[in-house]
């Protein structure tokens, strides 16, 4: 079997876990398949599906990002500050994006750079730009924007076309390009080389740090990307925004598949445990799982997925 | 091959007989409300045409007994009234997009009406825009936004609260004279703001009284015990300390830990096991309760009135429950 073929059939194997789950909810919830709750879901997977495409690039390159909710907390914040302060949209939107790319590419530095591990780097600045949204804030939430700032573009992103979520067609497309710059691209390759192997990667003539530090910094403008979705959406921002966020945006990735150990992944894969996440957060609301229970759950759909896929690739080796 | 296969297949089944479980536990909720529809029934309380209803309650957190008490409320609510509640909360504590993600679907999903927590003051706007066009009624809860588009408000008058804690600690316990500092577990939470202000207003009324600033001692009372270590190591000469939330029991705990209930004066919100302990030995003076099974009760009578019998929605103000030494003994912990 070709490489790309063992690669579909891993994405299928995601597939397979979340089209069971959606049988069984459908069949134990009437409710599930109604178009509004299916549009739900796919509008909820949203913030978390953008996010996860740029910890997409980072897993697979054999790194990891804990500082993924505070740079989305931290560019939610600082936009704010300035929607609020009637600046133009436009202007705060590219220094959102541009705020995040920065950010992200300091953990890039440090971890290329100054050869520190990205879990320390990314514990330390989850804590630094978590502060650096607080003092922004004044430790006050943000709401109630200006109407310049909601007749603007940026905020009809929180709107929809008919039934379908604006946010959830922008989010496709940037599924769509990032698959794209994954399986067709020599960049793409490249992440997937410095992941599997850094020193062959090296050896073969791969900027391997180089990589790296762009996918933290891309990353970093997709977490501000998703931030600015929310400010759209939600017309607030809580000081607690993306707090603890990157736990999800993680496991949304190992769920479709991603090796934390690198080299393994892709982004169908992703956007498929992204809806997962949300198709089994739905699920609970509709199947009224006890409230004690519904983080004990989502754990227990992320191992047992996680358990399908490797018994899957196993099973694919041992052919 | 084979055995992997069969591991794959013991996997989903397991998945399977877990989304069962949680149907079960919606149809024993639903039977137990049922249960409770005949008792009703017989004294003339919930009609046939009521059983079915179904009011989501979702809270904001669950890391502590106090919101259990909220979950207890409306849960008893749901039981007295024959109806089901299914209570439910955001994975992390104040996750605003996951609880607003909660609502819309508990929108989809076909409860009649939703009592929420709105503790940020827009973020709810649109879901409760949204639940109200499909023409769900929303209540909220224990905190307020004002114009957030619910149709009451069911909790305590935050502000008075704080008034009235910053009133008795610096008037009847410090003799009108000595500094303060405030312990918070979310210093940008609208109520706990509320607070923080009403004790600012009492204080104002003692020319002789200090505000040393807020500290924020977060929702891990492991954390908020040494978040206080260190604000009492930074300034010693802070005479007080005033929790305005749940976790103020850690304030009490560092007192105790460290002997220093001669030197520093404390108080406290809401009346859970811990805190009532601190009063009882002195370590604390004061803490303030705000009946959050009543919060949780009225939050779920509220909607079924209005849904069941066309009632006008009305705020409930829980009150200031002062709780000392000389009272401590007779208030059940929350």
């Amino acid at each position: 079997m070709g490489k790309k073929n063992i690669k579909t059939f891993r994405e299928f194997g995601v597939l397979m876990v979340m089209v069971v789950i959606i049988i069984i909810l459908s069949v134990v919830s009437p409710m599930f398949l109604k178009v509004t709750n299916l549009i739900n879901i796919v509008r909820q997977t949203v913030e978390i599906g953008i996010m996860a495409i740029g910890m997409t690039f980072i897993i697979v390159s054999a790194e990891i990002d804990l500082s993924a909710g505070s740079i989305f907390g931290l560019t939610a914040m600082l936009a704010a500050y300035f929607y609020k302060a009637g600046v133009n949209p436009t202007l705060v939107f590219i220094l959102a994006i541009t705020a995040g790319a920065v950010l992200g590419g300091i953990n890039g530095l440090f971890i290329t750079k100054a050869k520190m591990p990205a879990f320390i780097v990314t514990l330390g600045t989850m804590q630094i730009y978590r502060s650096i949204a607080y003092s922004i804030s004044g430790g006050q939430n943000i709401s109630v924007f200006p109407e310049k700032a909601q007749n603007s573009w940026v905020f009809k992103m929180g709107g929809s076309i008919g039934p379908i979520p604006i946010q959830v067609i922008i989010m496709l497309v940037f599924f769509i390009i990032a698959h794209i710059i994954m399986s067709k691209t020599k960049f793409g390759f490249e992440v997937y080389a410095t992941g599997g192997n850094k020193r062959a990667a090296n050896l073969a003539g791969i900027g391997t740090d180089k990589i790296k530090l762009i996918s933290f910094i891309s990353a970093g403008a997709l977490y501000a990307f998703a931030s600015q979705i929310s400010i759209a959406y939600l017309q607030s921002v809580p000081t607690t925004a993306g707090a603890s966020r990157e736990m999800d945006v993680i496991a949304a990735v190992i769920l479709g598949g991603a090796a934390l150990v690198g080299g393994r992944g892709s982004v169908i894969g992703t956007l498929i445990g992204a809806i997962i996440m949300s198709v089994v957060k739905n699920g609970m609301v509709l199947l009224s799982v006890p409230v004690f229970w519904q983080s004990g759950f989502i754990g227990v759909i992320i191992i047992l997925a996680v358990l399908i896929d490797t018994c899957i690739s196993q099973a694919e080796k041992n052919r | 091959m084979r055995k992997k296969l069969l591991g794959i297949a013991l996997c989903l089944a397991v998945i399977g007989s877990m989304v069962g479980c949680g149907d079960n536990k919606s149809s024993e909720s639903a039977s137990a409300g049922s249960g409770s529809i005949e008792k009703s029934g017989s004294e003339g309380d919930a009609g046939e045409n009521q059983k079915d209803m179904k009011i989501a309650v979702v809270l904001h957190a669950m890391n502590s007994s106090f919101y259990t008490k909220m979950s207890d409320g409306a849960k008893a609510a749901g039981k007295d009234l024959g109806i089901t509640v299914d209570v439910m909360a955001p994975t992390t504590a104040s996750n605003l997009s996951e609880q607003v993600s909660l609502m819309e679907s508990c929108i989809t999903a076909g409860y009649q009406g939703i009592a929420t927590v709105t503790w940020d003051p827009s973020g709810f706007n649109s879901v409760i825009a949204k639940a109200n066009d499909a023409g769900i009624p929303v209540v909220g809860f224990n905190q307020d936004a004002e114009g957030c588009g619910s149709e009451a408000f069911v909790g305590q008058e935050h502000e008075d609260a704080g008034y009235q804690m910053g009133k008795y600690m610096f008037g009847e316990v410090m003799n009108g004279q000595g500094k303060y500092v405030v312990a918070s577990c979310a210093p940008t939470d609208s109520a706990l703001i509320a607070r923080t202000t009403g004790i600012e207003k009492a204080a104002k009324e003692y020319p002789d009284i200090e505000f040393g600033g807020v500290i924020d001692i977060g929702t891990d009372l492991t954390n908020a015990y040494s978040v206080i270590e260190n604000a009492y190591l930074a300034d010693s000469e802070i005479d007080a300390i005033l929790g305005v939330d749940v976790f103020s029991e850690a304030i009490g705990t560092y007192i105790s830990t460290n002997g220093l209930k001669e030197k520093i004066k404390a108080a406290g919100f809401d009346l859970v096991e811990g805190t009532l302990e601190h009063v009882k030995k002195g370590d604390m003076q004061l803490t303030v309760g705000q009946n959050p099974y009543l919060q949780g009760y009225y939050s779920v009578l509220d909607l079924y009135m209005n849904l069941a019998h066309d009632g006008q929605f009305i705020d409930v103000n829980t009150g200031a429950q002062l709780v000392t030494a000389d009272n401590v003994n007779e208030v059940e912990p929350e």
